[in-house]
């Protein structure tokens, strides 16, 4: 490696952060994935027990339910808030005021994830908003208490999510719609092209960069959801709305088996940094590009 | 140069005043609610300073307590009794407060059966903090309207909840709301037909799959059946218009198997303690058994490797002064720890006068008696009865997995 003036002064510049990151995050992961081979309660020395944790992690047939409700909640917490919230961009840049509309349905995503968790635990109670409404335009013989039976909590948390998670995505496309050159929209309008062919055949595959970014950042985010949960049912009743990220804290905060949550910590880590590579890879590709 | 002294005088002083506001003992706890009262009550000894830190978050405050432990823990903590604590006793964590107790047993002050509580191997690690029966809370308003006593026996609170139900209320008030909540029921049904098998069964001489426990299990299901239970989706305390509480208190729902700690929040609730609200202790089911309750004991515990572990065992000696038991009962409406401070006043003072005058059994809560590894998975699955009643043998067959799990490597 030549170091010479210049890249000795870089790497002064950068140090700071780095010296940050390692200490903020890549110390404790480097902890955590050693903490996973450990039997650490938290109060005792923690001895080493080998791949124990994980067969435990990968043979207990309590993990079924946890990791079906993280693949429910990866599927259709990525696409429900993607597809509206390009939906959402795609229509309001047409209306006069749009940037009313940006901000009306990018507030929710200002709100806390435990705040916007209390409000939909009021909304979805059975005496709750969601109830009221549906009894007023008659639809009374659906009313239930949406957070207590299974599978309607998780999916009503997940429509909690979308809520809340929309306007991020809306604002991205908008970034997107806005880039977009201007005659090939022209040249497919004169073509005859308009409503859902425009979209599907011209729009979309011209803003597809973005819907990558999009829906890799929503995949990171709810593979590791977890405030939501937690907040509006911790992961109840009998476990049945529980996700990987509450069985880590589950496990880390409540039983003290800190290694065996260590393990579930290392395992959403990893699939995260999976889906993050790809992330990475295709904002970087795309700054290329420009 | 000046100004730079003048500054590095400046944060000495403010160091040293900080020194000066921190107190000789430090506590933590995790009932923010209870902070003031905690400050009132230790203002009276004039022999420690405190410094008394609440923890808004169990969780965070658990893990904070235990990661302190071996480094530099507060002097005084709160935590739980039982297999809760067993772990620090284990560990070697927590100072033995053996020969406080020994003190105040032998002046007549504290009755050694208290101490069972925090007891292993014959040491004592803990004083109480909280010392709670839970008996059930039941509507005055509504028993005076129906024309009904409280029961004596099995039959007469069945024939109590028919005649509720026939009013068109929901006789018994039940929560799997916090995941907690789903043992109340399942450790009541068992006391009342057979306490020493509960005793055996939370301490892994009795099994899940017994008669004992699916005969619990049936009579829970036959009252949900029957409609006397709710169907365990209200929340407990005040956070929905609907609440368990909130019914109670409305007369919708007529009884609530709760900790007496749970009485300020009834009375909040708008109805009035001892004309509107009053306790019974459930009738056993077996009527040759005598009579018994579910008993609950906060501990507060000192730390072994704290600095200020001699102010610590200090306070605790205070702790348990009668000057201080009766503070607390003054503010909490608590069973006092120290003989010689009065009852609490109100349905709590009766019925303590109750349960030590009639001899009652006083048998270890669910939460506390059993093996945490087992209580915390335990909850979820009786949650899964509550939900599916018809589950009741799955749910045994997965207790005894998980009773199991655990005893094979304890």
């Amino acid at each position: 490696m030549n170091f010479n003036k210049d890249t000795n002064q870089a790497y002064l510049y950068i140090a700071p952060a780095v010296i940050l990151v390692s200490l903020i995050c890549i110390y404790p992961i480097i902890r955590t994935f050693i903490m996973s081979f450990t039997d650490n309660d938290g109060l005792n020395p923690a001895n080493f027990i080998g791949f124990d944790n994980y067969i435990k992690l990968f043979l207990d047939p309590n993990y079924i339910i946890p990791i079906k409700n993280t693949i429910i909640w990866t599927v259709l917490a990525t696409v429900f808030p993607v597809a509206i919230g390009f939906l959402f961009a795609y229509s309001i840049q047409f209306l006069p005021r749009s940037n009313f509309f940006q901000i009306l349905i990018y507030i929710p995503a200002t709100v806390s994830a435990a705040a916007a968790g209390v409000l939909f635990g009021f909304i979805l109670d059975k005496s709750g908003l969601f109830n009221q409404v549906l009894a007023l335009i008659g639809f009374e013989h659906l009313n239930r208490d949406w957070l207590f039976r299974a599978p309607e909590n998780t999916y009503s948390m997940i429509g909690a999510y979308t809520w809340q998670a929309t306007g991020i995505n809306m604002m991205i496309f908008l970034v997107g719609l806005q880039g977009l050159p201007k005659e090939p929209m022209e040249a497919a309008k004169i073509d005859g092209a308009k409503g859902f062919t425009l979209i599907f055949k011209i729009v979309i595959p011209m803003i597809m960069p973005y819907f990558v970014i999009a829906s890799l950042l929503a995949l990171i985010n709810s593979f590791r959801i977890f405030d939501s949960v937690w907040v509006m049912t911790m992961g109840g009743p009998g476990r049945y709305s529980e996700t990987l990220a509450v069985t880590m804290y589950r496990e880390g905060f409540i039983i003290f088996d800190l290694g065996y949550a260590a393990a579930v910590a290392v395992l959403i880590s990893l699939v995260g940094l999976v889906f993050s590579y790809y992330y990475l890879k295709s904002v970087l590709t795309k700054e290329d590009v420009s | 140069m000046k100004k730079l002294t003048s500054i590095l005088i400046g944060l000495a002083f403010l160091f040293s005043a900080n020194f000066s506001l921190a107190g000789d003992v430090q506590l933590y706890h995790d009932k923010a609610g209870w902070q003031d009262w905690w400050i009132e009550t230790f203002d009276l000894d004039s022999n420690n300073s405190y410094e008394i830190t609440p923890f808004a978050d169990t969780s965070s405050f658990q893990a904070t307590v235990r990661q302190s432990l071996r480094a530099d823990p507060p002097g005084l903590f709160t935590w739980w009794a039982g297999y809760r604590m067993k772990d620090m006793v284990d560990a070697g964590l927590v100072e033995d407060l053996s020969p406080i107790w020994d003190k105040y047993i032998a002046a007549g002050e504290v009755s050694p059966d208290l101490a069972k509580a925090f007891q292993f191997d014959g040491k004592t690690y803990a004083v109480p903090s909280l010392i709670a029966f839970w008996p059930m809370y039941y509507n005055k308003l509504v028993y005076a309207e129906l024309g009904l006593s409280e029961p004596k026996t099995w039959e007469e609170l069945e024939s109590n909840f028919e005649k509720i139900k026939a009013s068109g209320r929901t006789p018994v008030g039940q929560t799997i709301e916090g995941r907690w909540p789903a043992f109340i029921w399942f450790e009541e049904f068992l006391i009342r037909s057979d306490p020493d098998f509960y005793e055996d069964l939370v301490e892994g001489r009795a099994k899940y799959t017994d008669p004992q426990v699916e005969e619990a299990f049936l009579t829970w299901k036959s009252w949900m059946d029957k409609g006397w239970m709710d169907d365990g989706s209200a929340a407990f305390g005040f956070t929905t218009g609907d609440s368990m509480n909130n019914s109670f208190s409305k007369g919708e729902v007529v009884h609530m198997l709760v900790g007496t700690w749970f009485a300020s929040t009834v009375t909040g609730g708008g109805i009035k303690e001892g004309d509107e609200w009053g306790y019974f202790v459930l009738p056993n089911k077996n009527a040759s058994l005598p009579p018994s309750v579910i008993f609950e004991a906060g501990p507060i515990m000192v730390a072994k490797n704290a600095k200020d572990k001699d102010a610590a065992l200090d306070a605790i000696d205070f702790w348990m002064s009668e000057a201080a038991s009766a503070k607390w009962t003054e503010l909490m409406f608590f069973p006092p720890h120290n003989l010689n401070a009065g009852l609490p006043g109100g349905e709590v003072g009766e019925l303590v006068k109750e349960i030590n005058e009639g001899g009652y059994r006083q048998i270890n809560r669910y939460w506390e008696a059993t093996p945490t590894e087992i209580c915390e998975a335990a909850v979820d699955e009786i949650s899964k009865f509550v939900l599916d009643p018809t589950s009741y043998k799955d749910v045994m067959e997965n207790l005894q997995t998980l009773a199991d799990n655990y005893w094979s490597n304890n």
